[in-house]
């Protein structure tokens, strides 16, 4: 045999017995922290959106305490695209061991009351935690005189624009239930008509109010809050019942337009399959409880101003949410003339 | 100027600095050249362990891994027709047939100098315009201009790697269609899906370009094997000279450009450029047929292009915290850990360190090309490994590569199948380099030309009306137009021999 394909020939052999070695040392059980050692080997959580983004943020940041507390590994994988959605055949096919875990957000019940997918989030999955909950404002760019007044952003001003004509404000928003019925709701409130332009991709979504394209964001705060500070986007309307103490200034749909309403939420919550154990489900709820109050988690909190409302729900609460939030959405599809699951 | 210096002082006076600076450049260059283990993957699983290092080596982790990340996936495509990641595609196109041809050297070295060369290139430009280019960017291009810039990239793929431009036009009609497979992107409604969610999430184009390229590969290769026709490529370290070099001067230099601006457009990044500058180079080539046969200019424009991109997508995501692509937006993460948040008032809160990471891309593009010449010298005996044991090891590569793009199953199955269609295509002269463009270019096009259609109240001809999307959509109109008019010139010439010889 040549020198050189002998050489090739041990690298292979070399590298699959490497391969093979990181694989039995993460397979290697070990007794965790819940019932009954459980767990004995590790979990996988499936996240259902990008590397990098929200989402995956707030999973790689809860799930680390976490691990500690279980006395685990936790391995994340990304399985993304569908808006979110393809995710679920995989998290339906895995056992329902406790083993497998889901992130997700509000999209899941939204999604089913609309019909596009049939898993009940209320019968079909369990809930453990919502780690996230964030409310949505809208912005203006920093420096677009057309709707400020002493260089304050001014909400009638920018309804004066909107109801000069159909079409006649463009706002820079996504394709998920919980924004659409929001603007909806604005929009029936104030009576006009926007022009939404939608994009999943948030550097596109931001940049097109930053860059002067479109005139209105709408979006969580703590996902701009950087353009905030810097002055390229201001806060013009919170669409929440009253005003939040970090933007005093900014006049709240409920308090100062006399809105009465129940304000849809970004949530990012952890489910398991329906048919868990009990006993591991309630573990499991725990600890991820504990990992939302540690010291690394709460970091995480502030950064991402997350605080602005209280951003943790507890299993029950979870649970009432998601039941809640189907009634709400079928509500809200409803006054809006938007198709509805049939059944409901 | 001063500023550079301080930055590469800081580099290179610290050997922790140093160490990392070469671990990421060879990180970046192994895993950049697996299909699974692109350097995403790297940068994913590196970063919990940014944590424990100082914010300057975390940031400047990601900046060298960025660079020679994405030079790295040329080297396989080149030699083994498998592009380590989607960037690098075009550069199979031509790369992999002068592997065939016995110029695997060439084609690596063209790869290694022009990558130095448009990371460079970046590198001086990010430093000295960040701001203005930033504010440029995004203040002139939004859907309705990137939309047009597609259209005009499109408009030219037909006539790449066939020799008939009806099946040319069929490959990227094809491609176009596969690209819709999903769900539509501003509405979010269900198309092609058969009524499941594994196919909800649409066919990425990574396990299509895998089984486009890598898998029908192995079968094409594999035929000739069982019919005895098989021949080992020639194994050549033989280095373009330095005229023929200076022969690909406008080459560089447009691809440069097209790299820098396509880098800076946020959410476009590295992928529209090489597309893009491949795209270009058949347009303006006096060797156009030899496209998608081994022409050295469509290793040298996407290679220059996509690591153009790398120093130009730092500018928005610097200067107004917008991220180019996956690995731009992990660079936030990496920020967000060390509790900063990149934006325009990271210039100024943490001048240093940007400066830092200035320097050391700007560094990391010249290293690429020391590296380069010496990984280029050896890399290439990889061709010496006989095909039995090559073809499953290229097999199984892409495989773990499909699977890990996004943990889906359906993509696994998606690569193979397109292995098979790949081989059929081939074999009847279909162009596959027009159907991969379909798919990634008709991806972009759509959404863009969506939110352009919401924007212009579904005028079509409201197009015109811009002086930007004006300008690239005429181009592409009438670049369509003497692809016609070129086609019905043969379609006119093989009738008049038909005739002749059936007189």
């Amino acid at each position: 045999m040549k020198p050189f394909l002998k050489k090739t020939l041990l690298a292979l052999f070399a590298s699959a017995a490497t391969g093979f070695g990181v694989v039995a040392s993460t397979s290697v059980t070990f007794a965790g922290s819940g019932p009954d050692g459980y767990p004995n080997r590790p979990i996988t959580v499936i996240c259902c959106y990008g590397k990098g983004g929200g989402s995956d943020q707030a999973v790689d940041a809860i799930v680390g305490p976490a691990a500690k507390i279980m006395n685990a590994k936790i391995n994340k994988i990304n399985i993304t695209g569908g808006g979110g959605l393809n995710c679920l055949p995989e998290f339906l096919q895995a056992p329902a061991d406790g083993y497998t875990l889901l992130q997700h957000i509000d999209t899941l019940p939204s999604r089913y009351v609309e019909g596009r997918i049939d898993i009940n989030p209320v019968t079909d999955v369990e809930s453990l935690v919502i780690m996230n909950v964030a409310p949505t404002m809208l912005f203006i760019n920093g420096e677009d005189e057309r709707f400020m007044t002493d260089g304050m952003p001014d909400w009638e001003k920018v309804v004066a624009y909107a109801q000069q004509g159909e079409g006649n404000l463009t706002v820079s928003n996504i394709n998920i239930p919980m924004e659409l019925v929001s603007m909806a709701v604005v929009e029936n409130h104030f009576g006009f008509k926007a022009k939404q332009v939608l994009t999943g991709k948030s550097a596109e979504r931001f940049g097109a109010v930053i860059g002067g394209q479109l005139d209105v964001l709408m979006e969580q705060p703590g996902d701009v809050s950087k353009y905030v500070e810097a002055g390229q986007l201001k806060p013009v309307l919170a669409l929440w019942p009253t005003r939040f103490e970090n933007f005093p200034d900014t006049k709240a749909l409920g308090s100062d337009y006399g809105l009465d309403w129940e304000p849809l939420l970004r949530f990012r919550g952890m489910f398991t399959r329906q048919g868990t154990p009990p006993e591991i489900v309630e573990y499991l709820a725990d600890v991820f409880a504990q990992a939302y109050q540690s010291e690394e988690h709460q970091d995480f909190v502030k950064r991402k101003s997350l605080d602005i409302v209280d951003s943790f729900r507890s299993r029950a609460d979870t649970t009432k949410i998601i039941e809640d939030s189907v009634g709400v959405y079928v509500e809200a599809f409803r006054e809006l003339g938007l198709p509805i699951r049939e059944g409901l | 100027m001063e500023n550079f210096l301080i930055g590469t002082a800081q580099l290179f006076t610290d050997p922790i600095g140093i160490l990392i600076f070469v671990v990421a450049l060879i990180g970046g260059l192994v895993f950049g050249a697996v299909p699974g283990l692109s350097l995403l993957t790297l940068a994913a699983v590196l970063l919990p362990f940014t944590a424990y290092l100082s914010s300057t080596h975390a940031i400047m982790l990601y900046g060298v891994i960025y660079v020679s990340g994405v030079y790295g996936g040329a080297v396989t495509a080149i030699l083994f027709n498998i592009p380590g990641s989607v960037e690098n595609a075009p550069t199979a196109f031509d790369g992999y047939p002068m592997t065939r041809q016995g110029q695997s050297g060439k084609a690596i070295g063209y790869a290694v100098t022009c990558s130095a060369f448009g990371g460079t290139l970046a590198a001086i430009a990010m430093m000295a315009f960040t701001g203005p280019v930033a504010d440029f960017a995004i203040r002139n291009f939004g859907p309705v201009e990137i939309f047009a810039l597609v259209f005009f990239g499109l408009a030219v793929v037909a006539g790449i790697g066939t020799r008939s431009i009806s099946k040319g036009w069929l490959s990227l009609l094809i491609g176009l269609l596969l690209g819709s497979i999903g769900s539509d992107p501003v509405g979010g409604i269900p198309r092609f899906n058969f009524g499941t969610l594994y196919l909800h999430g649409g066919v990425h184009f990574i396990p299509l370009i895998l089984g486009f390229f890598a898998v029908a590969e192995v079968f094409v290769q594999g035929l000739k094997l069982a019919k005895g026709e098989y021949e080992t490529p020639k194994v050549s370290v033989s280095y373009p000279t330095f005229y023929e070099f200076w022969k690909m001067k406008f080459v560089v230099v447009r691809s440069a450009l097209i790299g820098f601006f396509c880098g800076v457009l946020p959410g476009i990044g590295a992928t529209l450029a090489a597309f893009m500058s491949y795209n270009e180079a058949v347009r303006w080539s006096k060797n156009r047929e030899r496209f998608g046969k081994g022409e050295p200019e469509g290793v040298v424009a996407p290679e220059t292009a996509n690591n153009a991109a790398t120093g130009a997508a730092m500018i928005p995501l610097l200067a107004l915290g917008l991220p180019g692509g996956a690995l731009t937006a992990m660079m936030i993460g990496v920020f967000n850990l060390h509790d900063m948040d990149v934006g325009p008032l990271i210039m100024i809160e943490a001048h240093d360190l940007v400066w830092v990471l200035f320097a050391s891309m700007f560094w990391a593009s010249l290293a690429i090309l020391l590296v380069g010449v010496v990984e280029a010298k050896g890399i290439v005996n990889l061709l010496r490994i006989p095909f039995p044991i090559l073809a499953p090891a290229i097999l199984i590569f892409a495989t773990i590569g499909a699977f890990a793009l996004r943990g889906n199953i359906l993509d696994v199955y998606s690569m193979f199948v397109a292995g098979v269609v790949g081989f059929l295509m081939r074999k009847g002269d279909y162009s596959i380099p027009a159907l991969v463009m379909g798919v990634i270019l008709g991806q972009i096009g759509e959404d863009t030309f969506s939110r352009s259609m919401v924007l212009l109240d579904y005028n079509v001809f409201a197009l015109f009306t811009m002086p930007i999307s004006a300008v690239l959509v005429s181009a592409g109109l009438i670049t369509i137009a003497m692809n016609i008019i070129r086609h019905r010139e043969l379609f006119g010439s093989y009738y008049a021999d038909f005739k002749d010889e059936n007189a």
